[in-house]
């Protein structure tokens, strides 16, 4: 069990959400800490996937989406004018719910983003492909047939591939929104089990509304309810001795 | 079920029989009368020859001499051979219909082969298989006609050891010139057409902003489908034509100003095409590749574009399917000069419209023309077949949800 | 490789600290033992400080099993495994306070006191810790078949003190023998058919986890 509580990689102040005159979220505080995971969880439209992708901007391809309030990563504000967004993108990483592999070769997927990046050295890009492949816990299936199309490999498989994908950008962060939803079991356990291998090297934020699987993975979960943070703490104590009522029905099941 | 009903049932299911029958009896009267009329002209000259038959007037060189020259392979039973000429004609019916002396066979050493020119060219000229003889002159017997046949000709000539004057003309009434236009039309066309319609396609899709403007602009390009075509022709003959008077050397229609024509014709339909294979580019893929910290140019060029290439593909069959059906706009746009050297800055008729010219001429040709149209059907289907294949590679390729 | 690597590893950590709490509460009650053979008084307070180790290992043991029944939500053997677990550790504890029972009576007895006793003292204290050993072997291997010898001895063991009750009745109305010190041998005596029957408590959650059965009674 830590004792010692790692450095703090987002700082989420009185961050409010607006989707046109509607509000998604409201007046979030959170900090991330660093190389742990943390799982967000709650019934279904409660704002964590929204929240999620404040993290990265991804809410900006939605025209009607507003924000205010402070989002810091590293001590940077990531809303303020002059962001480099796509810089942020390359350390910021996600997967999504469905795997979304691009119709190409494995490798193709996996060298999508160096190339984009401007790396160009063959060398140095298949260095990439095998370092990010077995990360992924994906190098050993796939290592006879890296230029066969992504979209030949199974659901779990495809996911992981995803996964392998964002790790080529070297982010410092991943988020997962959902990442197991779509798959069978055995498939979800590999990825968890993955999940928990990678919080060695990257911070991991992870929505699920599986509540067994934050229990599982998770370092700290935070509790989102009708666009609020209702609690947030060590996983081990909001699964044993949760401080609020509604937290506790929430993870007992006593309402969705 | 009662007896009503099932009346009312079959009588229903007998009218979608009755309606299909039609549609496919409509299509198979087009392509039976197209295929009945044109089959008989339709040979391999057809496309390889000039239109206009040109006439030459020669006579034989100094020196040359008459001798004993042995076929040098097997001549048909229908041709008459003069050995000692080293000459072999046929009868035969040229493209127009009439019947002629036509050259099967010149030996290597015929005096034949090099000729004087006894009009105003300075080059010499030459006897090549599928000429038509006109007339042979002579000194000391009356001329040998090509009405006479070319068993007649040839007996003629063995009596002979010289002649005055010999009268040919090369083939005519191909469409090679016809074939050419057509095809720096579509070239020309797709240049113009595919960047321009591609480009704005994409902008509408990826970049436009979703607001009124963006939806007015669509809307108009909808309405631009469905003008028709000969007011683009009228357009072309107001705008490029003069263009291209005042930036090239044309002095008329020409090609250029066709093809102008034709991009602002397809312009909407390719839009059209890729916008909706643009849609259709699961949004997926958008995330993820902005997810990784791709720019939006390099997703759409990377990623979307790549995925709607069958679209596109699509819409680039469709575009020539239109180029070469077209023949209103294009008679304004170009004119209807037939030509068997092209140049782009010059006038030229394309396939389509040289149907339409050989069916305004006197008299109307209309075998001649279900034959040119029974080419644009083969050029039809050759691309359709080619585009399927194509489009299943690219499938394959990039594995897709096509 | 195995999934679900998490659960795997915690519950190898499991084991390995029962076991170790056993051994740890097995080799209190010989040093008890000894002690009390020996009229070992220095011994005897060795182990009466000692128990302390073996409380604290029930706390972090009821710890652990806790955490991976929220964090893994274990089923099947797993779980029988963990609720065994969490059960048969009182019974370890209280071995372990039975040794130190025996070593505070040991206080109470002067040198060669007991020594008439002895003979069915000892061959009690041997059926006892064979008993005890012989449940750890099951709950390390998690065997069944083990564990039912364990529980056979028990009647033994029984047999044995009331065969002590019978003597130092006799000794008494004989007055062969002080009535305190014979007080304190047999509450010796009872402690240690106290530690057969916690034996046999453990044996039985280790037939527990094999079959989900506990005293012929399925629980699931």
């Amino acid at each position: 069990m830590t004792t010692i509580e790692s450095n703090i990689i987002f700082d989420i102040k009185d961050l409010n959400l607006y989707y046109g005159d509607k509000i998604a979220l409201k007046q979030i505080n959170l900090a991330i800490h660093e190389k742990e995971v943390t799982a967000l969880i709650g019934p279904s439209g409660c704002g964590k996937s929204t929240f999620l992708r404040t993290l990265n901007r991804m809410n900006d391809l939605i025209p009607s989406c507003k924000i205010d309030g402070d989002v810091h990563y590293s001590d940077e504000n990531i809303y303020r004018n002059g962001m480099d967004i796509i810089g942020l993108r390359k350390r910021v990483g996600m997967v999504f719910q469905k795997p979304n592999p691009f119709p190409m070769s494995i490798y193709d997927n996996i060298t999508y983003g160096p190339k984009c990046q401007g790396i160009k050295d063959k060398k140095e890009l298949k260095e990439i492909v095998e370092s990010s492949l077995k990360q992924a816990a994906l190098w050993d299936e796939v290592k006879d047939r890296l230029k066969e199309s992504a979209l030949s490999l199974s659901g779990g498989q495809q996911q992981r591939l995803c996964i392998a994908r964002t790790i080529a950008m070297k982010p410092e962060v991943i988020l997962m929104d959902e990442p197991t939803s779509a798959l069978d079991p055995v498939a979800t356990a590999k990825i968890e089990d993955l999940v928990i291998e990678l919080k060695k090297q990257y911070t991991i934020i992870i929505v699920t509304h599986n509540m067994q699987q934050a229990a599982r993975i998770s370092d700290k979960t935070a509790f989102f309810l009708l666009g609020e943070i209702i609690e947030y703490g060590d996983t081990s104590h909001i699964f044993s001795t949760p401080d609020h009522k509604k937290t506790e029905e929430y993870i007992t099941g006593r309402f969705g | 079920m009662s007896n009503k009903r099932k009346w009312k049932d079959g009588f229903l299911q007998g009218i979608t029989y009755l309606a299909s029958f039609f549609s496919i009896a409509a299509l198979l009267m087009i392509i039976g009368f197209v295929f009945l009329n044109g089959f008989k002209l339709l040979n391999w000259d057809l496309i390889t020859h000039n239109y206009v038959a040109v006439s030459h007037i020669a006579d034989l060189k100094d020196g040359a001499e008459v001798g004993v020259y042995e076929a040098t392979k097997t001549l048909g039973d229908d041709v008459y051979y003069s050995s000692k000429w080293g000459l072999g004609l046929r009868d035969d019916i040229n493209i127009q219909g009439k019947t002629v002396v036509v050259v099967d066979y010149v030996h290597p050493d015929s005096p034949f082969v090099m000729l004087n020119d006894k009009g105003v060219g300075e080059a010499d000229l030459s006897l090549s298989i599928d000429y038509e003889i006109i007339r042979i002159a002579f000194e000391n017997t009356s001329s040998a006609l090509s009405v006479y046949g070319s068993e007649a000709m040839i007996d003629i000539l063995d009596s002979q050891d010289t002649f005055r004057e010999l009268e040919y003309a090369t083939t005519g009434g191909g469409i090679r010139g016809s074939i050419i236009t057509t095809l720096y039309l579509i070239a020309l066309t797709l240049v113009m057409a595919l960047p321009i319609g591609i480009g704005s396609a994409i902008y509408l899709n990826e970049y436009a902003p979703n607001n009124r403007l963006t939806r007015l602009i669509r809307s108009l390009i909808e309405t631009l489908t469905g003008i028709p075509s000969i007011i683009y022709g009228l357009m072309g003959l107001a705008v490029f034509v003069p263009l291209t008077i005042r930036l090239t050397d044309a002095t008329g229609g020409n090609i250029i100003s066709g093809a102008m024509t034709l991009s602002v014709i397809l312009l909407p339909i390719v839009i059209r095409t890729t916008e909706e294979s643009l849609k259709v580019v699961p949004d997926d893929y958008r995330y993820a590749s902005l997810a990784l910290g791709a720019s939006k140019t390099q997703t759409t060029f990377k990623v979307i574009l790549p995925n709607a290439f069958s679209g596109i593909l699509t819409a680039t069959i469709l575009a020539i399917g239109r180029i070469i059906g077209e023949s209103a706009a294009l008679v304004f746009a170009i004119g209807t000069a037939i030509k068997d050297e092209v140049s782009l800055t010059d006038k030229s008729t394309s396939l389509a419209v040289h149907i339409w010219a050989m069916m305004t001429d006197e008299p109307a040709n209309i075998e001649l023309s279900t034959t040119i149209a029974i080419i644009i059907l083969m050029i039809v289907l050759i691309l359709n077949i080619s585009v399927k294949f194509l489009s299943r590679k690219m499938t394959k390729r990039f594995g897709a949800h096509a | 490789m195995t999934l679900r690597q998490s659960l795997l590893q915690s519950i190898e950590a499991l084991k390995k600290e029962v076991t170790d709490m056993a051994d740890l509460a097995l080799a209190n009650l010989r040093e008890g033992l000894t002690a009390f053979k020996n009229s070992d008084h220095k011994l005897a307070n060795e182990v009466i400080r000692k128990d302390d180790e073996v409380d604290s290992y029930e706390e972090e043991i009821a710890k652990m099993a806790l955490k991976i029944i929220w964090k893994e939500q274990p089923v099947a053997s797993d779980l029988r495994l963990v609720t065994g677990i969490l059960k048969l550790i009182t019974d370890l504890e209280r071995i372990g306070d039975h040794a130190c029972d025996i070593a505070e009576m040991t206080l109470h007895l002067e040198e060669n006191r007991n020594k008439r006793m002895l003979p069915l003292t000892s061959k009690m204290a041997e059926i006892v810790d064979d008993m005890v050993l012989s449940s750890i072997q099951a709950l390390v291997k998690v065997d069944g078949d083990l564990a039912r010898k364990v529980i056979d001895k028990d009647d033994e063991v029984d047999e044995l003190f009331q065969q002590l009750i019978n003597k130092m009745t006799n000794e008494l109305k004989n007055e062969a023998i002080d009535p305190n010190d014979a007080i304190y041998i047999l509450m010796v005596g009872k402690y240690f058919e106290r530690v057969g029957d916690h034996a046999v408590n453990i044996a039985q959650w280790i037939i527990f986890m094999v079959s989900g059965t506990h005293k012929n009674t399925l629980l699931f």
